[in-house]
């Protein structure tokens, strides 16, 4: 049983009638195969999940994968502290929850981290600003690795610079854990932005683009060409509710996660199972509107604009009434 | 001579690579040359219509297409259409789950399925991603490799947690395409059944669009395809 194979197209050469051995050649690993899990991701949800009963809502809700975590980012965020890769043993538990894809986290640059996720299948790494980064200078090596990764950006200079990396997918960062959308929306906007002016420009030009965004001009010019990112691009970081799906959606990104968003609801399968049907009738405003009828209340979430700021509202409020009407006690004081 | 036909393809555009599938269709149009192809997205159920002369079930997660025809109420219409006379249909990865009769590795409690081939598909047959790969499949039907441009009796196959046929349990199914494994055995990963096609590789990955080709003209050949 010989056969010929199609050799080296790589260098342009097409060699017919190669006789090989039976067992035809395989390749593992390589970057089509990688960004292929991501584009069959298009279109999908993926959800964080803590525990394999997550795990299992999360796909009977529709989500084409669950990325398993020790804590979803709200809590992260709430606990402080060193956050780190999860244990593996609950990952374990995950990968034999469910069938579809599961993917987990590693710490930026921790790439010993990476290849324990990858030792165990996880299906996709996300080197992810959610934990602690590791590295405060260097990413993960992502080309060696046979699963894929998905990395954040807040901009096409990052995006670009995680894909030169080795990245399969790119995110938006958002702002994870805060039940606030407008960060992710600002990240999308802002790569799609960046996309439309790298189109704009000339060929002189494009290579000072790609100095300012310090990224390889090779990479920007195939981006100015496709007239968007060359891997999937997903929204991340404060996606709470159908409209928040169908929002990002609607600038443009292939597919959402969700994390705190759903397990921090007070009913998470009923408002999974309607944030995975958003991502299909995103253009639907009427199927939109039955889908978020009666999810029960959305995770409570911290407004980004008020993170940091002191814990009153009062110094806010103050600022709103000088910028419009002046001092409210003033106003109160002439009116009375 | 007939003349440059005219043909509607449906793509249900649940979830997975379609937009992909939709690139490769005009192109294969384009090089065909005497057909126009409108190509549609299937999203809820009033999108599928008889107009339509072919559909699409692209890949993506097997059980999130599934759950999402359940509960959109499309499964019913899709299966019927599917069943219709002269409607030909194709499924890649999980459009080959799909259109399967009976298939191993569900998710628990099952998953819908359309029953139309008379096949039984394991599902993620080669593993995790970490098995999926690329590899030169023997194609074994002529039709695919006699086209003119045609260079190889190969196919380049890209596998993402691919499913593939165990076996067939009708004469009526046709093995179009079999990879040979280490332990020298072969398994089914391209199969025909009447007016269904199904490949367990994903040919929207690839610059090739033999298949898709191959698509269009089973709809030609077995269609009410408007003349123009």
């Amino acid at each position: 049983m010989s056969q010929t194979v199609n050799g080296s197209t790589e260098n342009g050469i097409n060699v017919t009638n190669l006789v090989t051995s039976p067992e035809t050649v395989v390749k593992t690993g390589t970057f089509k195969v990688k960004a292929g899990l991501a584009q069959m991701a298009k279109g999908g949800i993926i959800m964080d999940v803590t525990t394999p009963e997550e795990a299992v809502i999360a796909e009977e809700a529709g989500a084409c994968a669950v990325m398993a975590l020790e804590r979803v980012p709200a809590d992260i965020r709430r606990d402080g502290g060193v956050a780190r890769m999860t244990d593996p043993k609950k990952i374990r538990g995950i990968i034999k929850a469910v069938t579809i894809p599961v993917m987990a986290k590693s710490r930026i640059g921790h790439f010993a981290e990476a290849q324990i996720l990858e030792s165990l299948g996880v299906d996709m790494i996300d080197e992810s600003e959610v934990l602690t980064p590791a590295d405060e200078v260097n990413h993960i090596d992502k080309h060696p690795f046979k699963v894929p990764f998905v990395c954040g950006a807040r901009d096409l200079g990052e995006a670009l610079r995680r894909i030169a990396e080795g990245a399969a997918m790119i995110r938006t960062k958002g702002e994870a854990g805060t039940g606030d959308v407008s960060e992710a929306v600002k990240h999308a906007r802002t790569i799609n932005k960046q996309i439309q002016i790298a189109k704009s420009l000339d060929a002189i030009e494009i290579y000072n683009y790609a100095k300012e965004l310090r990224v390889p001009v090779d990479l920007l010019k195939k981006t100015a060409e496709l007239g968007r990112l060359p891997v999937v691009n997903f929204a991340a970081g404060g996606l709470a509710t159908p409209a928040d799906v169908s929002l990002l959606m609607q600038l443009g990104v292939d597919g959402v996660f969700v994390g705190s968003g759903i397990f921090k609801s007070s009913n998470p399968p009923k408002r999974a199972r309607a944030m995975a049907q958003a991502v299909t009738h995103y253009k639907e405003p009427a199927i939109l509107a039955d889908l978020s009828e009666d999810l029960g209340d959305a995770m409570f979430g911290v407004p980004v604009k008020k993170q940091g700021a002191v814990p009153s509202g009062a110094p806010d409020q103050q600022k709103i009434w000088n910028a419009t009407l002046g001092d409210p006690s003033q106003w109160v004081k002439n009116n009375a | 001579m007939t003349g440059t036909q005219m043909i509607n393809i449906g793509v249900l555009e649940v979830q997975g690579a379609f937009l992909e599938h939709k690139i490769s269709l005009v192109r294969a149009a384009r090089e065909l040359n005497d057909v126009i192809v409108n190509v549609t997205e299937i999203r809820n159920p009033s999108h599928i219509t008889d107009d339509l002369h072919g559909i699409i079930i692209p890949g993506g997660e097997s059980t999130a297409i599934s759950l999402f025809l359940k509960r959109n109420e499309m499964e019913e219409p899709l299966r019927s259409w599917v069943k219709g006379n002269g409607h030909v249909t194709w499924g890649t990865c999980a459009g080959m789950i799909l259109l399967a009769k009976e298939t191993e590795h569900q998710k628990n409690g099952g998953q819908v399925s359309l029953m139309c081939m008379d096949t039984i598909v394991s599902r993620n047959y080669f593993g995790r991603q970490i098995n999926s790969f690329e590899a030169d499949l023997t194609i074994t039907d002529s039709d695919l490799i006699s086209k003119p441009g045609c260079i190889s009796d190969l196919f380049h196959g890209v596998f993402i947690r691919a499913p593939a046929i165990l076996k067939t349990t009708s004469d009526d199914v046709k093995v179009l395409a079999t990879l040979q494994r280490g332990d020298n055995s072969t398994v089914i990963v391209a199969a025909k059944q009447g007016n269904q096609l199904c490949t367990s590789f994903h040919p929207e990955l690839t610059e090739d669009t033999r298949w898709h080709r191959y698509f269009i003209q089973m709809v030609l050949k077995s269609s009410n395809s408007i003349n123009i």
